[in-house]
């Protein structure tokens, strides 16, 4: 070998060598993983211990609850195959979720409680306690701007899913339908049912509340989906549910409904109602005493609903906005700049079907609150909006005036000693006043804020509500020092919101509100006694 | 709160695992007749001892882009020593080095370098042509591909993934012919030759293929040659703990464009770049063109 062949060798060789290193060596760097689990979650009560899974008479598990129209659920099974599929880049429209709910007729033959199936593994079981985590496993995205997450509930291949996705046990208790909670708990006459439906994949995605940014900056993202159990029945014919592949689908829509899903930098916030009057639970129909000074102080509420928006938590140094879970009834909008719910009775007591607003759900950014506040009232962009293309629940029969005065916010019916010699109606009903668009033209809106909004901002202790306190509205608080018989001629019974009317003096304050009750007097704002915290 | 962890999910456990880039493996991808430069594409004689070192870099991606696409990008050095014990025998071994890096479409990266796996092989030459030169020759090949390949760690202790690691680690005999013809300042060598793959590292089983070769040289004078050629490779899918990767095996032609120079009567250089020219490979797999030198020197 002469010299250049040599060198020749050599130099090849120390260019495999300078590209091969000196010695065996690896490493890696992870990359974009988005793990994605799941919860159930029911509407905490602070007497319910966190919402945890009961056991009926023989010890099996079951969660208790009450759906829409008041009737009374124990969810023996609740399994689903939840399988997430990818997240879904913000360029691309996500498929809108909202199914809404017709229809509801009760009964069915009756039988027996058959107790909790288990379901096999990596299904979600919501009959374990609320809050047990199900791992569905992680997705590995490219980065991008990420507005929702892709799930299919997809059928399982064993077990008690074997070929459907879904499997619910309910009894169901159809006399408990429009009842209190005390009377609907001494109903006994139930039937139970045993449904696996959902053979085919059923696709769809959840928007998040905010785009996600993953890439170099953020590789790792925690997805949560919170399963709202409570809200699985809502519409549905329990006595076709087994049977019926229209109901079947209507349970399949609900539970995608009753999902929502939240980051790592969310908490997932559940609240719980009450409407009461005079420290009893509000039920139509139904004759309360005790309320007011006069010497008639009984009556019979004709109904009580109530919008509030715009839901807060809020710290001494933060204020952040609670993003609301919509519902299959329609109770709930939320948009990107506003939310609104109709709590109560949402269709009055004259509605076809009674429809109960008790719970909300929402995410919020994760931090440390003291307060919850919300207002009471739809946001004046909201309210003067047509009512009839609307979008629900700002379009609910009788809680809008006209465009131009906008929605009811605040709306008790009722009628005054209804047994005696002359009943009477007794209204408080809030809603902005001094709206003007110039022209007095009730179909038009006002061209700018109305004089008076009479949108009370209401805040709570968080920390009571965490514990399962439900936040709850009395009328008695706001009506204490009211006759609810005496009635001023030319003004509405009650209190209306109108300028000019004696009796909105003791109770407009109460709302937290000023009362201009003429030009020279303006009645001025009390703490307001409309909600309050109760175990 | 309860946490529960489930080990093995219904549906999603397919769902996700179609996105496992440890699925997508594919350590065998190399198109062609990986010895041509250490068997050569002359004839060889008594006692010759060659060796050769050949460079190669290649670039492939695998899954669906943008989605679930891993990147690799591959150096892969390989020094082998050929002794040929007469005109008909020659007996050959192949150590490759390799360096790999890939980068999968959520970021994640992963880089490894070390031993891949040692070749074993034995070129027999059966007939020759009768002329005086024998210009046409033919034979059979045998040889064994050992599972040699280091099993690389990250700075963790973390194995990585069989895609990065140097090789499959599976023992693969292989048996082939090949076809020479020698008429100065024509030379054609071609080859073919299926390999059949045992289990290797990770679960991972290469999917058994063949490859075909066909090179032709032209000598423009005593030193240098112009290489055209073709090389082919049709393999099964892979298998990874017994599941078919469907981004893996197919059918795949490169040309090969190159030249080779003499720098002295013992010692060759070669370089060129083998480009896709037929591409029916499963699923989801982009070749990227390749890029080789290689150094031949005789004792």
């Amino acid at each position: 070998m002469n010299r250049a062949e040599t060198k020749t060798l050599l130099a090849a060789l120390a260019l495999s060598l300078g590209l091969s290193g000196c010695g065996a060596s690896g490493s890696s760097e992870d990359g974009i993983t988005v793990g994605v689990s799941a919860v159930a979650q029911g509407t905490a009560t602070h007497s319910h211990d966190e919402a945890a899974a009961e056991a009926d008479e023989h010890g099996e598990l079951l969660k208790s609850f009450r759906r829409a129209d008041g009737m009374k659920i124990e969810m023996q099974t609740g399994l689903l195959n939840l399988v997430p599929v990818g997240l879904e880049a913000c360029a691309i429209a996500s498929a809108g979720l909202e199914q809404l709910l017709q229809g509801l007729n009760p009964l069915a033959s009756a039988q027996a409680h058959s107790g909790h199936t288990e379901g096999p593994a990596g299904a979600v079981d919501v009959i374990l306690e609320d809050e047990t985590v199900f791992d569905l496993g992680s997705l590995a995205p490219t980065s991008g701007t990420y507005c929702g997450l892709k799930l299919r509930l997809t059928p399982g291949s064993a077990d008690a899913l074997a070929g459907v996705s879904t499997r619910v046990g309910p009894c169901y208790y159809p006399d408990s339908v429009g009842l209190s909670d005390e009377d609907a708990e001494a109903v006994t006459a139930h039937s139970c049912l045993d449904v696996a439906t959902g053979s085919e994949d059923l696709s769809f995605t959840l928007p998040f509340t905010a785009p996600v940014e993953l890439g170099t900056d953020r590789r790792e993202l925690a997805l949560t989906l919170t399963n709202r159990y409570e809200e699985w029945f809502d519409g549905i014919d329990m006595s076709l549910l087994e049977t019926d592949a229209g109901q079947q689908q209507k349970l399949l829509d609900n539970v995608v409904a009753a999902i929502t899903v939240h980051t790592e930098d969310q908490q997932l916030v559940m609240l719980n109602f009450g409407l009461d009057v005079n420290g009893q639970e509000a039920v139509c129909g139904e004759t309360y005493d005790g309320l007011g000074v006069g010497s008639i102080q009984n009556l019979r509420l004709e109904g009580f609903r109530y919008y509030l928006s715009d839901p807060t938590l809020e710290s001494d140094t933060d204020s952040q906005p609670l993003i609301l879970a919509t519902r299959s009834t329609g109770t709930v909008y939320q948009d990107g700049e506003n939310g609104v719910a109709l709590m109560g009775d949402a269709q009055g007591c004259e509605g076809a079907a009674p429809l109960t607003t008790r719970s909300l759900a929402g995410t919020v950014a994760a931090g440390v609150y003291d307060r919850l506040c919300f207002t009471l009232g739809v946001p004046f962009e909201l309210n003067h909006d047509d009512p009839t293309t609307s979008p629900s629940p700002l379009n609910a029969a009788d809680m809008s005036r006209n465009r131009l005065s906008g929605h009811l916010f605040y709306r008790f019916d009722a009628l005054v000693d209804p047994d005696g010699a002359s009943p009477a109606g007794f209204f408080v009903h809030l809603g902005s006043t001094g709206c003007s668009n110039g022209e007095s033209d009730f179909g038009s809106p006002p061209d700018a804020e109305c004089s008076a909004p009479n949108r009370p901002r209401i805040c709570l202790d968080y920390a009571e509500i965490k514990e399962g306190h439900r936040i709850v509205t009395d009328i008695a608080g706001l009506v204490a020092t009211t006759d609810i018989v005496a009635n001023t001629p030319d003004t509405a019974p009650g209190c209306t919101s109108s300028p000019g009317d004696p009796e909105c003096v003791d109770i407009m304050p109460r709302f937290g509100l000023d009362y201009q009750l003429d030009a020279e007097t303006l009645v001025p704002r009390q703490e307001q006694a409309a909600f309050s915290l109760k175990e | 709160m309860q946490f529960k962890t489930l080990s093995v999910p219904l549906a999603g456990a397919l769902v996700l695992g179609a996105a496992s880039p440890a699925a997508l493996a594919c350590s065998t991808c190399k198109c062609g007749d990986y010895s041509i430069t250490l068997f050569g594409v002359e004839k060889p004689y008594d006692n010759r001892l060659r060796v050769g070192l050949d460079l190669l870099w290649r670039e492939e991606a695998q899954g669906e882009p943008g989605v679930a696409e891993r990147q690799t990008q591959e150096w892969r050095s390989t020094l082998g020593l050929a002794y040929s014990v007469n005109e008909r025998l020659t007996l050959a071994a192949q150590l490759p080095w390799v360096a790999k890096t890939i980068e999968d479409s959520n970021l994640a990266r992963q880089e490894a370098d070390g031993i891949g796996d040692v070749d074993l092989i034995a070129r027999w030459t059966a007939w020759q042509s009768a002329d005086a030169g024998g210009r046409h020759r033919a034979g059979l090949r045998l040889g064994v591909r050992l599972p040699t390949a280091e099993e690389i760690e990250d700075g963790n202790g973390q194995l990585l993934d069989i895609d990065v690691q140097p090789d499959a680690g599976a023992t693969a005999p292989n048996a082939g012919a090949w076809y020479g013809y020698y008429r100065f300042p024509w030379l054609v060598s071609a080859s073919a030759t299926g390999f059949w793959y045992g289990d290797g590292n990770q679960g991972f089983q290469p999917g058994d293929s063949a490859v075909v070769s066909v090179h032709t040289q032209y000598a423009i004078n005593q030193s240098w040659a112009l290489q055209l050629g073709l090389d082919a490779r049709n393999a099964d899918n892979n298998r990874f703990s017994g599941a078919s990767d469907p981004d893996s095996g197919g059918f795949l032609a490169m040309a090969w464009t190159g030249a080779a120079v003499r720098l002295s009567p013992d010692l060759v250089l070669q370089a060129g770049v083998q480009t896709p020219l037929i591409d029916d490979l499963n699923g989801q797999q982009d070749e990227q063109p390749a890029l080789r030198l290689s150094v031949a020197y005789d004792f």
